[in-house]
């Protein structure tokens, strides 16, 4: 039996600064 | 066996050989691999193409048995069918057999229309006219250039990081707005909240709705953002301008005080080891989909064989591509730099900037001749800077939580079958 290969995706995190250390 | 679904619904995938329900699925060609998910819950994974091919069969109609046959016969070995129909379920793609299993009617997202004028051409027409006469009055006019003079624009100084702190916020979700607008012009759904990078607190809009559309449609929603930022620099200049000589002239220096901040959030785009909007774009250029991730635990291993001690267990759910392992081989040394080049300049600037400025709040609280501006000084400081690192440190603990409860979630899954809960997060909608 073979376990299909499947990988989650990663995440898409579009940012800003927030009064800029 | 019986698995639940991450809306809760049940569905009884025996491997039996009866057909299964699917909510609908975008299904994007990636190398090494076909990109499937689902935009209105954020949840994806990449399928090799037999296994993208099978989910087209079940879309179709097509019973569990008749997928498992034609995969035996295509691959040369029997599927797991249990096993996959699992994943499926922990990815939320399975629709209840109950009558609460439809799929709600796909209307389309909000805001699409006006996602759809922003980036009209008679808006990029607007946006370049408003950036040209802004550099052109630069030129002219060596006063609106941006410098860090801007941020003084009144004498009275405890009123200049309120001030700046209020007007910056609309700038900032100007800013996200555009990344949002930019995915609701696609149809896309997206999130706002706030989150952290490395120790700065930042604004975070969460497009991952994006892996539903090729490559290169991904481009402009990485940098809306920052082209919102140029056109606020570009507009508020040119007000300045516009303002010179009519009421007091501390309004005019506002707008050139609230340019700088936009110039100041711009110029943090170009730390892209921080993960910011520039990173995405340069990652979707090199084709990568987790470089970050990818780079931190190589660096993490390393670090590990260096102090001798076992290495870093990976996700298994997580694993990398090819290219992202072959690019993080290039990201890594850079990533480390950056984030020694980060915490150095806390160290040499950041920290010994803040204890001065609590030093001196603290002699203006002991100090009885401190005079009443003086002690609202202080109380703002105080006010501002407490607000920052509550902020900082309620976005770590709320994120640790979610990373601990979803770790938990995995751990859970390999001992009793998956239950495919995603951990709640909390956010600023």
């Amino acid at each position: 039996m073979k376990k299909m290969s499947i990988r989650k995706a990663g995440t898409i995190r579009l940012t800003s600064s927030a009064y800029c250390l | 066996m019986t698995v639940t679904s991450s809306d809760g619904t049940t569905t009884a995938p025996d491997g039996g050989g009866g057909a299964v329900l699917l909510h609908k699925l975008t299904m994007i060609p990636e190398d090494d691999g076909v990109m499937v998910g689902r935009p209105d819950t954020a949840s994806y994974a990449v399928f090799p193409e037999e296994g993208a091919e099978a989910l087209r069969m079940l879309e179709a109609g097509a019973p569990v048995a008749e997928v498992a046959a034609w995969y035996e016969r295509t691959c040369g070995e029997p599927l797991d069918v249990d096993d996959f129909l699992d994943v499926l379920a922990d990815l939320g793609f399975l629709r209840g057999t109950g009558g609460d299993g439809e799929d709600e009617p796909a209307g389309p997202v909000r805001w699409q229309r006006l996602g759809n004028w922003t980036f009209s051409w008679p808006a990029w027409l607007v946006y370049l006219a408003l950036m040209v006469t802004a550099a052109a009055w630069m030129i002219r006019d060596s006063s609106l250039r941006p410098s860090y003079h801007d941020v003084f624009f009144t004498d009275h100084l405890a009123l200049i990081p309120i001030a700046l702190t209020v007007v910056q916020i609309p700038c900032i979700l100007v800013h996200e707005g555009y990344h949002a607008l930019s995915g609701r012009r696609l149809g896309l759904p997206s999130t706002l909240t706030i989150s952290r990078r490395l120790y700065y607190l930042v604004a975070e809009t969460r497009l991952d709705s994006l892996f539903s559309v090729e490559r290169k449609r991904r481009y402009l929603p990485f940098v809306a953002g920052m082209l919102a930022d140029a056109v606020l620099i570009s507009g508020l200049t040119l007000l300045a301008v516009a303002l010179r000589g009519h009421g007091p002239a501390w309004i005019s220096a506002l707008m050139l005080a609230i340019s700088f901040t936009c110039v100041m959030r711009l110029l943090w785009q170009f730390m892209f080891y921080l993960e910011t909007d520039l990173y995405y774009v340069l990652t979707n250029a090199l084709r990568c989909s987790d470089l970050q991730n990818a780079a931190r635990f190589q660096v993490r291993t390393l670090f590990r064989r260096w102090t001798r001690r076992p290495p870093p267990v990976a996700d298994p759910d997580a694993e990398w591509s090819d290219r992202d392992r072959r690019m993080a081989r290039w990201y890594a040394p850079m990533l480390v730099v950056g984030y020694g080049f980060s915490l150095g300049s806390l160290l040499w600037a950041g920290i010994p900037t803040t204890v001065h400025f609590w030093s001196q709040i603290n002699n203006r609280f002991s100090d009885s001749g401190t005079a009443t501006s003086g002690i609202l000084d202080a109380i703002s400081f105080v006010g501002l800077t407490a607000l920052q690192f509550g902020l900082l440190l309620y976005v770590t603990v709320r994120d640790r939580r979610a990373a601990r409860e979803s770790r938990g979630d995995s751990e859970r899954e390999e001992e009793q079958g998956p239950n495919g809960q995603e951990p709640e997060i909390a956010g600023v909608a």
